[in-house]
């Protein structure tokens, strides 16, 4: 999905912010408040970061699962595997190298999003959050763009190794 | 056979937990711009004495679109400038780099497609720093929303290059008596029709919907609709924040499943699918 990060940080915060969507459901069934304020910390910021790749890693994988052959799959069914050998054995050796590059997609995705930790990080910060506050904030052109480089090449280092260890094709983001 | 049916059955209840997970926001982002906040608890004392009692709540819509209706239509400007300059831009390119086949041409390609890694905000810090002159006008933007989308146009249109024989569908078109221009524009570009359709669907939504590389770059005179969207979430309420971005939503579902249609209905609605079909055919 092409949500932008500040949208899918909206979000979280209707849904698990102080007075989210369901906290308050919580509160009416059972009459405390759990989970209110969870989007503020760091399990609602992964579970924010997990609602905007999810949809980018589904459609890599999808594409990929498109060209499998059911035939295979009956095949090993006909020479006495069980579905978690078929999955083992067959699915996932197959589906390997998209499963590699949508991983590598994602992982810098996420690296260099900063729209969702805009919206909701209060006590921590990420370092495209940081290179942010660089611009608008203290206006340290040299430290800004010392840690621009630093992202990208932390970015094309841990994707190109990924690739090269995992065999994985470079992918559509 | 019990212990598949269990395991699928596993699937489809965490398929459909997935799909309640990511609509259960959006649903509620449409409750939040159509029904009275003060019902769904998330108003101050002020809203819900003004809304009354009434189910629904006076429309922000009108409010929203008062206020961002410039940015709004700047974002859907930009939109379109980018796909159209994405088309006049990728389509030779990707023609030119497919058919000459060579070592350069696979560098250009990789080269062209490197933007896909480098995450927006380094991209967009590399424009302010290069370009500080023009930094505030409306088309330095634009060259940060091509820049950023671009590489997805290209992948759409080099795989759908390579995907047909174009050599040989060229060979039959000149031995016809088709200049190499005849053969580009009555050849080539039918052919590649539906993958040019996808790719703009693809660019306008990221477009449409891109902060990284606009947000910095904003001025407020151009200002795209996602900062304006995050103007509505750090000063408005949350049923001013709702309208905008049920507003966004109801510009980018569409397009996104649009898209998702094209994707699948690829053979079929492809004008030269038997020709394409044929020539595959013979060479496989």
């Amino acid at each position: 999905m092409s949500f932008s990060g500040i949208i899918v940080g909206f979000l979280a915060v209707i849904m698990l912010g102080r007075i989210g969507a369901v906290p308050q459901l919580l509160e009416r069934v059972t009459g405390t408040d759990y989970t209110a304020g969870w989007a503020y910390r760091l399990g609602g910021l992964v579970l924010a970061y997990l609602y905007f790749e999810i949809p980018r890693a589904t459609l890599t994988l999808e594409a990929a699962l498109r060209k499998f052959d059911p035939h295979l799959s009956m095949a090993a069914q006909s020479l006495g595997a069980g579905l978690w050998q078929r999955l083992r054995l067959l699915v996932l050796p197959l589906i390997w190298r998209p499963l590699v590059s949508s991983f590598a997609v994602t992982f810098t995705v996420s690296l260099g999003s900063f729209g969702v930790a805009l919206i909701l990080s209060k006590r921590f910060s990420v370092l495209p959050l940081e290179i942010f506050e660089q611009i608008t904030g203290f206006g340290n052109q040299g430290l800004m763009a010392a840690m621009s480089i630093a992202l990208v090449l932390l970015a094309f280092v841990i994707n190109y190794s990924v690739r090269a260890i995992g065999g994985g094709e470079r992918a559509l983001a | 056979m019990k212990t598949n049916r269990a395991g699928i059955l596993a699937l489809h209840v965490i398929t459909w937990a997935l799909l309640i997970v990511v609509a259960a926001p959006v649903l509620v982002v449409l409750a939040g711009a159509f029904v009275n906040p003060s019902l769904l608890g998330v108003s101050s004392e002020r809203w819900a004495a003004e809304a009354g009692q009434s189910v629904f709540a006076q429309s922000w819509f009108g409010y929203v679109f008062a206020l961002y209706g410039s940015s709004m239509r700047f974002s859907l400007l930009l939109a379109l400038l980018s796909v159209a300059v994405c088309i006049v831009v990728s389509v030779p390119a990707a023609y030119a780099i497919v058919r000459s086949d060579s070592r350069a041409g696979r560098v250009l390609e990789e080269i062209t497609l490197l933007p896909l890694s480098i995450p927006g905000i380094a991209m967009s810090i590399g424009l302010i720093q290069a370009y500080t002159i023009v930094r505030g006008e409306w088309w330095l933007i634009l060259c940060g929303h091509v820049l950023y989308t671009i590489p997805l146009m290209m992948r759409v249109v080099t795989n759908a290059l390579r995907s047909f024989d174009l050599e040989r569908l060229q060979t039959a078109a000149q031995s016809l008596g088709a200049s190499k221009w005849q053969q580009f524009a009555l050849v080539v570009i039918p052919n590649l029709r539906h993958s040019i359709i996808v790719g703009s669907l693809l660019v306008f939504a990221i477009s449409w919907g891109e902060f990284n590389v606009s947000f910095l770059l904003n001025t407020p005179l151009n200002q795209t609709y996602p900062a304006a969207l995050y103007a509505t979430y750090t000063a408005n309420s949350f049923a001013v924040s709702s309208a905008a971005t049920t507003i966004f939503l109801a510009v980018i579902i569409p397009v996104v499943a649009r898209g998702a249609m094209a994707r699948r209905t690829r053979v079929r609605a492809h004008p030269a699918g038997s020709l394409k079909k044929k020539a595959t055919d013979e060479h496989g």
